[in-house]
């Protein structure tokens, strides 16, 4: 029937043979084209009236194949009837423009997403991600982003999941750089308006303002201030608060509290630990309260311990590792900032801030911190013996210790030579990791660290001043 | 590249894996990596790519809260001195 209606369609229209039906005999009968035209629609309507999860797929699969078989010359009299209908004949046209928006729009996200993938990140990520660090220097970063930017490319043509992946991450990952710079910018506004706040009143001493303008200028500096305490009410800002803490009785309650709290056997080591970290934090709070007047209540100290303790419980040592420093920066630029506090501890703390970050980048202190904790886990491992075999054994009997033995070919009752100690060695990760709190360690041991830095940013002078024991 | 070929990268690596030589599996990987098709060493790194793009972009997030909270903390200094300021006078 196909070849038949393709040979009427399209080769017969000038030399038609009085014994071959017509084209208008086929298409344009009345009662042939009502009668396929209702079985057609009967059809369309059942599918496309039924579940609506499927109705447009399986109404584009119909025209699509339609329309396949249309221009291949295999359309039957009834297909061209389809076409006949003015509905359908409309829906074919939108199926096809639909189609051929669709695939525009896949191309542009293809190259998009293809144009997003730059050398200069391949270069950091294989620096400083752990993740892709095993493929840095594979290939070269321009070689390297442009064989990935390639292959997904195709992936994106092809609707694989992983382009949807590669996609959603790098628009994540732009819309985050996009908002730091904004807020970079911002905060690079502000610092400079604080400066020309300080630099006003000079201006006027300088007779570069009549009196009028400058109290019109401090009337509108007032405005905002209030505006931004009201803010500040209203939020009630960690940051402050984090600084305006210190009475010092408050402080005792809240460590006794949380002593008690972690005073269970067992406990001791850390809670002294952790005690000292707060004794650390409360003379940096003592030393702000007093330079800047604050208040302080025994819930805000308690609600300031919970927020570090949040972050100390923090899965990635990742995000404490970009949260320190930042924090230090941060703190050390406040107080190079302000006249009160840079005039109470003496110029070098306007270097505070910059010594902190370059001493935390400094590679010593990550050699220092990775030697300590691995010092401490092999004092462990001496100290327990029993205990690590113990542990050894059950991680054995363990279903995902077999798994993963298994993926690396080996079988626990037929072990190959050198087996054992990949065995070993596996275990001994698993406890570095899981048994020892490899990561709470690190934590801590970057706690001690950033207040011993900043505290000894302060000159014994400064100390002394502050009555900061010597052993803190 | 020739199938032989893909299967002689395969097995040298697979080769040194199977009696636990992963040091050594990781080193001929890295030599011969160059020697892969273009679409398969697409295909090796696609998923770690991803997985550090979205590490780095939960990074970027996590600076874009302390920059807030450096801000605010900017803007109440503000507050502060002026208070301070009111004190003094």
């Amino acid at each position: 029937m196909g070849e038949y209606l393709k040979k009427l369609i399209f080769e017969k229209k000038s030399e038609e043979k009085d014994d071959a039906p017509k084209l208008k005999d086929v298409v344009n009968n009345p009662l042939q084209q009502a009668i396929l035209g209702e079985k057609l629609k009967e059809r369309f309507e059942a599918t496309y009236s039924g579940n609506p999860a499927h109705q447009d797929e399986q109404v584009a699969f119909q025209i699509t194949e339609l329309l396949r078989r249309f221009h291949k010359g295999e359309a039957s009299a009834r297909d061209l009837t389809i076409l006949n209908d003015p509905t359908l004949r409309r829906s074919v046209a939108e199926e096809s423009i639909r189609r051929a928006q669709e695939e525009e729009e896949k191309k542009e996200r293809a190259n998009q997403l293809r144009d997003g993938i730059r050398a200069e990140d391949i270069k950091a990520f294989g620096e400083s991600h752990t993740e892709f660090a095993p493929y840095a220097g594979l290939l070269d970063d321009e070689r390297m982003a442009e064989v990935l930017g390639e292959h997904l490319y195709n992936l994106m043509m092809k609707d694989d999941p992983d382009a949807t992946d590669a996609w959603e991450a790098l628009q994540r990952l732009g819309a985050a750089r996009k908002e730091l710079d904004n807020e970079e910018a911002h905060a690079r506004v502000l610092v400079e308006k604080y400066r020309i706040d300080k630099d006003d009143y000079k201006a006027l001493k300088a007779g570069h303002f009549t009196e009028k303008e400058y109290r019109e200028l401090k009337e509108e500096r007032e405005e905002r201030a209030k505006e931004l305490y009201e803010q500040y009410k209203s939020t009630r800002n960690w940051f402050v608060r984090m600084f305006s803490w210190t009475e010092i009785e408050a402080e005792k309650d809240a460590d006794r509290e949380m002593t008690a709290k972690m005073g269970a056997a067992g406990e001791k080591a850390r809670s002294l630990a952790r005690d000292r970290v707060y004794a650390q934090k409360g003379y940096l709070g003592q030393l702000w309260h007093k330079l800047t007047g604050g208040k302080s209540s025994g819930a805000e100290v308690r609600d300031i311990m919970s927020r570090i303790g949040n972050l100390e419980k923090s899965t990635a040592v990742t995000d404490f590792e970009t949260y320190l420093p930042a924090f230090a920066n941060v703190l050390g630029g406040i107080i190079s900032k302000d006249e009160k506090l840079v005039s109470a501890l003496g110029r070098e703390s306007l270097d505070l801030g910059k010594v902190v970050v370059e001493k935390w980048d400094a590679p010593e202190r990550k050699r220092s911190l990775s030697s300590k904790t691995e010092a401490e886990q092999k004092q462990r491992k001496t100290l327990n013996p029993k205990e690590y075999q113990q542990g050894y054994e059950s991680w054995l009997r363990n279903p995902q210790t077999k798994r993963d033995l298994q993926a690396r070919n080996i079988t626990l009752n037929n072990l190959q030579p050198g087996q054992e100690d990949i065995v070993k060695d596996m275990y001994g990760e698993h406890f570095k990791t899981e048994q020892l709190g490899d990561v709470a360690e690190r934590r801590r041991s970057m706690w001690d660290w950033f207040f011993e830095m900043l505290l000894n940013g302060f000159t014994s002078d400064m100390r002394s001043k502050l009555r900061i024991p010597a052993n803190i | 590249m020739s199938t032989d070929t893909l299967v002689d990268i395969y097995n040298s690596i697979a080769d040194k894996l199977a009696v636990g030589d992963e040091k050594g599996a990781m080193e001929t990987f890295r030599a011969r990596f160059k020697e892969l098709p273009a679409d398969v060493q697409g295909a090796i790194l696609t998923r770690p790519f991803i997985g550090t793009v979205r590490e780095e972009a939960k990074r970027v997030e996590s600076l874009v809260e302390l920059e807030k909270e450096v801000i605010a903390g900017i803007k109440i200094l503000e507050i502060l001195k002026e208070e301070l300021g009111k004190k003094a006078a």
